[in-house]
């Protein structure tokens, strides 16, 4: 079973995750890979958008755990996520008690300003004198427990203990034939600028002290590197300065146009049409709305594990940057490649949304139905657990679908997909994609999709079998409701 | 058979026609009679609303008020059906044999008529109700109405 391993470093890599996120439990099938395990490497422990990305992690990974789905279809949340541990778990490895049940790698607590991180008071002055060639003040003063404020060059030392962390070496001894490796993160902060270089070069070495380095060694990799596509307001007080955004781009291009060995492919992103936003250094503040470009760096994913393997290794290193159709400020689905992204995303993320609109507006009205009768889901709804983890997942106001798409559609450049705020009429979901009704045609009607879960779940389902039937009656119906009457697609 | 299980039924309630004289015109027309057409009657309502409208039909009229309104549809169609059938029957037997109620066995025939419609509401009821876990398979939306069991 080929896994792929995300490392999604600093607060790019957490929001790219959170799209990804949607896009798998929407039923968007990752090629080549039936597990995907995501590993969050931020030192700022208390960053909003980390947070949220953990936590809507977490619910899909305890939603997943409770489907039976068949392979190979593509029914919402098909692909697995887990952590580290649970992945090792699952596929009975042994386990090791210093790597805990979390998506995020532990940084153990880093509340000691850099200078002290450096022991630089212990150094001799020779050594004093290169680090102070090398930093700021306001460098070594900094806490690291908001990260490394948008300096690489402060990340690229704090970051070098993750390769003896037990977390990478157990990742390193789990890492099979076949798997792959996924970097996100972005050029112009701190953390991911130092971050993604530093990981590529520590497992691409030959002489790495790692388990399985051979593996490691061949092993497709691949990484999305997001250039600007947002700014700051403005703050003194602040040590991020979007004005440097540019500046440090070029200066880490240039870096990894000679540093970075044997990637495979390498996506580029980013967006000149960018909105401002607070400047917060870090903590739970920096909680940014999500972005159209963090999609289209979850669709990198995709795209990398889309290809074959050969190709990967014999025609390296693949250099990827993404279009729009049309160079819209509010992008829906006919702004993207009909022929790529739009078919890709397009029907599945509808039908999620779908079913956010059912569970929202419709489920109430249809409790007594023969679907919802026979998954008893009057109680279920209220009571299991798998069905108020959906709702969180859906609904949660912090990380939710619905908060998703609300963010997507506020942010500059919007993505606006759906009619917001979302009414109860499902023949205007899609925008520009209106369901045509008639007298005869009354299009997507609530009695039209509950007539056809009643068909999907003809007999009484038994508790345990429940969330599975749900689903997979949801994913089939929504499908073909999208197939048959949505335009477009 | 059809004309004794009938008879059983709603003598079992209601006793002994009475007047007396009329109790022939009951045991071979009224009863037999008022309870097939109440039986069909059930079963054209269960019809109706388990695969007409939840089948063949889409309608938003799969919820258990939508099928108490239908239980409720047959229990007055069956008590119009009882009183209509009743009392133009013992009006053509009265006819026919020139017989004169006296006006004590009038008030009596009334009372025993309202109480025989009365019983054929609940006749036509338990008929639909009993229809309804009979026939309920057939539908799409409304298998579970108005309880899941036996699906």
């Amino acid at each position: 079973m080929a896994k792929l391993y995300i490392f999604g470093i600093g607060g790019t890599g957490s929001r790219v995750i959170r799209s990804l996120t949607m896009l798998l439990a929407a039923g968007v099938r990752v090629p080549n890979c039936d597990k995907v395990v995501p590993i969050i490497i931020d030192p700022d422990a208390q960053n909003g958008d980390m947070a949220r990305t953990v936590e809507l992690l977490k619910t899909y990974e305890r939603l997943r755990k409770q489907l039976r789905l068949t392979p190979d279809s593509n029914d919402f949340f098909q692909t697995e996520i887990q952590t580290l541990a649970s992945m090792a778990a699952s596929e009975n490895q042994p386990r090791d008690a210093r790597v805990k049940e979390t998506f995020v790698y532990n940084f153990g607590g880093m509340d000691e300003s850099y200078r002290d991180f450096l022991h630089y008071d212990d150094m001799p002055v020779e050594s004093r004198l290169l680090v102070d060639l090398l930093f700021t003040p306001a460098n070594l003063q900094s806490k690291l427990t908001v990260g490394f404020k948008g300096s690489p060059n402060v990340g690229s030392v704090v970051l070098n203990q993750l390769v003896s962390s037990p977390e990478m070496e157990f990742f390193a001894n789990s890492f099979a034939e076949g798997d792959r490796v996924f970097f996100i993160s972005s050029i112009f902060g701190g953390t991911g600028a130092a971050g993604f270089p530093l990981l590529l070069k520590n497992l691409r070495n030959p002489r790495t002290a790692l388990p399985r380095a051979e593996l490691l060694n061949h092993a497709p990799m691949g990484a999305l590197s997001v250039l600007p596509y947002f700014n700051l307001l403005a703050d003194d007080g602040s040590a991020i300065d979007s004005n440097a955004f540019i500046t440090k781009t070029k200066a880490a291009l240039a870096y990894y146009q000679k540093n970075l060995q044997k990637l495979n492919a390498l996506y580029y992103l980013g967006d000149q049409s960018t909105g401002q936003l607070a400047n917060h250094e870090g903590g739970s503040a920096q909680q940014n709305n999500a972005h159209f470009i963090e999609l289209v760096g979850a669709l990198s994913v995709l795209d990398f594990m889309r290809q074959d393997t050969d190709y990967l290794l014999n025609n390296q290193p693949l250099h990827y940057e993404y279009g729009l159709e049309e160079d819209v400020r509010q992008v829906d689905f006919k702004a993207l490649d009909p022929g790529q992204s739009r078919r890709l995303v397009g029907p599945d993320l509808t039908r999620l949304q779908l079913l956010a609109l059912w569970c929202r507006h419709h489920l109430a009205d249809t409790e007594q139905a023969t679907y919802a009768n026979h998954l008893q889901l009057r109680r279920a709804w209220r009571e299991e657990n798998f069905y108020l983890d959906l709702q969180r997942f859906l609904q949660d106001p912090q990380f939710g679908f619905e908060t998703w798409l609300r963010e997507l559609n506020s942010n500059e450049r919007q993505f606006a997909p759906f009619a917001l705020p979302a009414t109860e009429d499902l023949n205007k979901v899609v925008n520009g994609q209106f369901t045509e009704t008639g007298f005869f045609n009354k299009g997507i009607t609530r009695d039209f999709v509950r007539v056809k879960l009643d068909k999907a779940i003809p007999a009484a389902v038994t508790g345990a079998e429940g969330p599975t039937a749900f689903i997979q009656a949801f994913s089939d119906v929504l499908r073909d409701v999208v197939t048959e009457k949505v335009p477009g697609f | 058979m059809l004309q004794k299980l009938f008879t059983t039924l709603y003598q079992a309630v209601l006793g002994n026609p009475d007047p007396a004289s009329l109790i022939p015109v009951y045991r071979q027309s009224i009863f037999p009679g008022v309870g097939l057409y109440t039986f069909f009657l059930a079963l054209a309502l269960a019809l109706l609303f388990y695969v007409v409208l939840n089948r063949v039909l889409t309608t938003p009229y799969f919820k258990s008020s939508h099928w108490a309104v239908v239980l409720l549809l047959s229990a007055v169609l069956g008590a119009t059906i009882a009183w209509q059938k009743a009392a133009a029957d013992i009006n053509a037997q009265l006819a026919s044999t020139g017989q004169q109620l006296a006006v004590g066995e009038a008030a009596t025939l009334k009372r025993y008529l309202w109480g025989f419609t009365a019983t054929n509401a609940l006749v036509a009821a338990l008929f639909f109700v009993l229809l309804s876990f009979l026939v309920k398979s057939l539908s799409v939306s409304a298998r579970t109405t108005p309880v899941r069991w036996p699906n």
